[in-house]
């Protein structure tokens, strides 16, 4: 039975060897045809059209499935990634337990060869979609992604790596990813319960700590310096040497805090499932070294699941935040409701003003610190309760005032003059003229519609006529006839004879109208994706 | 292979742990009825005495409330910082000292209260509650003992030994200074501000665990002895200004046997009175001798030097000559009372002075005794625990004194 996997690989070796030349001949016409494809794209921007798209899944199939069995030949994978996955396992192991290491090294050599094969195979028919849609999406894109600044100078293989997108990267990552996240949303958790006073002697502690920080910023360094010492680096070397310590196990706890009892706003709400707390312990990891639940994060269900649900709630708030902040950026920044960006604005520099002149003379510790306490404390939510009634009546007073800002907008708008040719056709006479068509085109013998003898874009009535997007005619002004013939033609490199306040080429004359358009302001800024659109 | 590999896995058998918190027999039906009724009104005391202690060595559940607690007294104290604003300045008194004034008591009266708060509902839920079993006041006894025997250990571990007077004295003479230059250069508050400070913090872990951390550092264990040995009259002889040699190791030695020349020795002279003595006296057993110089001229004295060698385990090197620079050198003898570093036994050998002949042919090992890092003896075969290590080297002197 041991044997039969060495069979199968040696087959595979012989195979493979036989096919190599095969295989790198259809890889080579694959890029090839890749590349024409690629080319044949770059012509036609709009769409990829149906043949090519098939044509290019069905060269990304086969493309993937030669990949596949290139792997399978290659000896150079396989070790790579048994370094990788035991450079990463080596960390963990400890210094201090040499004995235990050795007898598990011990074991593990004998079969780790036949474990890192069939590991390997697992990978590659686990990751053969992966391969299809990652040479899908490379034909799809068929230009140089875009690069990114990087801190130094990146070699071959990075620059490869990080151009590729890759379906099986993100995926892996996202695994390995969302266990470690726990911790993170824990520590969200936690500053939640302190904004909120649900843990009202942590609340107080924060802010005494702050109070410190408003007195001298410099404890803004030092405190990180303290945490990392204290408050990770002291329960690492307590779990490794303990202090023997015992604690007695009490069956209730009599007699409660002042400070508690005062500030208490109820307990946290966040629910944990009985046991979610994985402790790790030695004497564990050698009774059953290769249970899943250590190698595979996705064995460890609930929890694996609330972090990635909590990832995905954490990217709706991103993207949430993200569009808050654009609506800020591009409105009240970009003038989009110009009443309200212009008190914003003055507001802004008041306060500039203001703050500028006063910093001076002002004991900014006690203020931030009071503020600090004054905001936390008015936040309690038996404080909040007690205060609601006043907070309306507040609001109401604020509301009735705010209604005339004393804002005067009156710059005077921009002002252009728009263009349209009145186009006439020969009649059956020399003399006869009859209308063709009001055009934005000047239809003159070279013109492009003309070439294609179709009629130019245009409209038979004045006033079907619309002013460029955002701007809007003058009432006041009326489109009138250009008698400057000789001037605009030759701005515009026009050569014909002239008759009257008309260009007269063999079949066509025109005339040029001219009307003044205006515009109060441009359209406010928009990120740059939305103009694509 | 496979199969084998497997196998081995399978028979790797772990040793259990022994738990010794099992399930004691209830103490209700063996204790008195008077000594229970008083564990009982004591009960709520030594709740009220363990809360403070936990608050002391920062264990409690809310590890928020013994620094809130803290700064609370930092405010208290602060309120000594007014006595040092001179009379004079008392009318110009400043908004920040009014300040200070109301912070420091209001936080004293909070504390006050709080604890009166406590101290209440402690009663209150007793009274309130089931009463507790006797099994729950002893748990509760224990505890605090627990905690107190830990505190005393933490204060006194490595203390100076002050039950002895000469002791004290040494460490009042060193104090007294220290404490002279500091009221000078302190104010009063902030001397009783750090002191407090420490004296809160001292038997946190995080104060025990850096202390243990730094005490990993030589230069800071070279200090504490530096300074201990002040008080430790044993480890002051460690080092004289050069090393002992045969000459002076003899003129030193009060451990000298006088053995009267018997029949079998007489008229023997150099190496066959070496011979004869050592067929005599063999090296395994204790020579039985007159120690005082019985002042006839017919006697021979030997010594048996005692050398030890001492090594010391290192993490990379293993285990090395080197030692730290306090304890003990590499090769040392006991002299009277004192060890003391001397030559190494072949350089010993070298200059043996005139009249004096070795008894024994060479120097006899007797085998490594491991110890831990305090030379505390821990057995005979090199372990986690041993992190040094003593070779006794033993040879044996004579002199005819006749000659």
């Amino acid at each position: 039975m041991s044997d039969s996997p060495r069979k199968r690989d040696m087959m595979k070796t012989y195979f493979s060897q036989k096919y190599d030349k095969v295989l790198d001949s259809l890889l080579v016409a694959d890029t090839t045809a890749a590349l024409a494809c690629a080319a044949g794209v770059n012509s036609h921007p709009k769409k990829i059209p149906n043949m090519e798209v098939v044509q290019g899944i069905a060269s990304s199939l086969f493309n993937a499935s030669i990949e596949r069995l290139k792997v399978e030949k290659d000896g150079s994978l396989p070790s790579s990634i048994a370094d990788t996955t035991e450079s990463s396992d080596d960390f963990w192991k400890d210094e201090n337990f040499r004995q235990e290491i050795d007898a598990e090294s011990h074991i593990t050599t004998m079969d780790s060869v036949e474990k890192t094969a069939v590991k390997i195979e697992n990978k590659t028919r686990e990751h053969f979609v992966d391969l299809f849609v990652e040479k899908l999406i490379t034909k799809m894109i068929p230009d140089r992604l875009p690069e990114r600044e990087h801190f130094g100078e990146l070699s071959e293989e990075e620059k490869r790596k990080s151009q590729t997108v890759s379906a099986t990267v993100l995926t892996k990552n996202l695994k390995k990813l969302t266990p470690k996240m726990g911790e993170v949303f824990e520590f969200q958790d936690s500053v939640v319960r302190l904004l909120t006073w649900r843990n009202s002697s942590g609340t107080v502690t924060m802010l005494i700590l702050c109070t410190m920080i408003c007195y001298n910023p410099m404890n803004l360094i030092t405190m990180p310096l303290l945490y990392i010492a204290f408050g990770l680096m002291v329960p690492g070397y307590m779990q490794r040497h303990p202090l023997r310590r015992t604690l007695y196990p009490v069956r209730k706890v009599y007699g409660r805090s002042l400070l508690k009892d005062i500030t208490d706003s109820g307990t946290g709400r966040a629910w944990h499932p009985p046991g979610a707390i994985q402790e790790y312990s030695y004497g564990a990891q050698t009774n059953d070294s290769d249970s899943p639940s250590l190698e595979d994060p996705l064995s460890n269900g609930v929890e694996f699941v609330a972090n990635l649900r909590d990832i995905q709630s954490a990217t709706t708030a991103t993207v949430a935040f993200s569009e808050s902040l654009e609506k800020f950026v591009y409105g009240t920044a970009g003038f989009k409701n110009e009443r309200y960006s212009t008190v914003v604005f003055l507001k802004y520099i008041f306060w500039f003003c203001f703050l500028g002149i006063v910093s001076k003379f002002i004991n900014w510790s006690l203020v931030l610190s009071f503020w600090i306490w004054y905001s936390m404390i008015k936040s309690h939510p038996k404080v909040k309760k007690m205060l609601g009634p006043f907070k309306q009546n507040a609001k109401q007073e604020v509301a009735k005032t705010k209604k005339s800002d004393g804002l005067v907008l009156d710059e005077p708008p921009e002002a252009k003059f728009v263009e349209v040719y009145e186009i006439y056709q020969q009649g059956i006479t020399p003399r006869h003229w009859e209308f063709y068509k009001y055009s934005n085109q000047v239809f003159d013998p070279l013109d492009k519609y003309r070439k294609l003898q179709q009629p130019p874009p245009g409209v038979f009535c004045l006033d079907e006529i619309h002013p460029p997007k955002t701007w809007t005619f003058d009432e006041n002004s009326k489109w009138e006839v250009d008698y400057n013939v000789e001037k605009w033609a030759t701005e515009r490199g026009l050569k014909y004879s002239m008759d009257e306040e008309f260009l007269v080429d063999d079949s066509f004359k025109r005339r040029r109208l001219a009307r003044r358009v205006l515009r109060y302001a441009s359209p406010a800024p928009k990120p740059s994706y939305k103009y694509k659109k | 292979m496979k199969n084998k590999g497997d196998k081995e896995k399978a028979y790797r058998c772990h040793a259990k742990f022994i738990y010794n918190h099992g399930q004691k027999p209830t103490l209700t039906f063996v204790t008195p009825g008077n000594v229970s009724s008083v564990l009982y009104r004591f009960y709520p005391l030594l709740i009220i005495f363990d809360g403070a202690l936990n608050n002391i060595m920062w264990i409690c559940d809310d590890i928020c409330q013994p620094f809130i607690h803290l700064v609370m007294i930092y405010l208290v104290i602060n309120l000594l910082s007014l006595l040092d604003l001179d009379n004079g300045s008392l009318n110009k008194l400043r908004i920040g000292s009014i300040f200070t004034l109301w912070l420091g008591i209001m936080s004293g009266l909070s504390l006050f209260y709080a604890f009166a708060y406590y101290v209440l509902t402690v009663y209150q839920d007793l009274r309130d509650s089931e009463p507790p079993t006797l099994d729950d006041i002893v748990i509760a006894l224990e505890s605090v003992v627990d905690k107190l025997a830990t505190m005393r250990s933490e204060v006194l571990g490595r203390a100076v030994d002050v039950s002895r007077w000469k002791n004290l004295t040494r460490l009042a003479i060193l104090f007294t200074p220290i404490h002279y230059f500091l009221m000078r250069q302190v104010t009063i508050r902030t001397y009783v501000m750090w002191m407090t400070f420490i004296a809160l913090l001292y038997h946190s872990t995080w104060f025990q665990c850096t202390m243990k951390l730094c005490w990993r550092v030589h230069a800071v264990r070279q200090a504490y002895y530096a300074i201990t040995s002040f008080f430790d009259d044993q480890r002051k002889n460690y080092r004289l200004s050069t090393l002992i040699d045969a000459q002076t190791a003899i003129s030193f030695c009060s451990n000298v046997k006088y053995v009267p020349r018997t029949d079998s020795l007489k008229m023997l002279r150099g190496h066959r009175l070496q011979l004869q003595l050592q067929k005599l006296y063999p090296w395994t057993e204790p020579i039985i001798g007159k120690s005082k110089n019985p002042q006839s001229l017919d006697n021979i004295a030997v010594i048996d030097f005692t050398i030890q060698e001492n090594q010391r385990k290192w993490r990379d090197e293993g285990w090395t000559s080197r030692m730290l620079s306090y304890e003990k050198p590499h090769f040392c003898m006991r002299i009277g009372d004192q060890v003391v570093a001397c030559k190494s036994p072949w350089e010993f050998q070298e200059g043996l002075p005139a009249g004096w002949e070795w008894l024994d042919d060479c120097w006899r090992p007797i085998g490594w005794v491991y110890s831990d890092s305090n030379w505390v003896v821990t057995g005979e075969r090199d372990s986690l625990e041993s992190f040094t290590r003593t070779k006794t080297w033993k040879r044996r002197i004579f002199k005819d004194q006749s000659s």
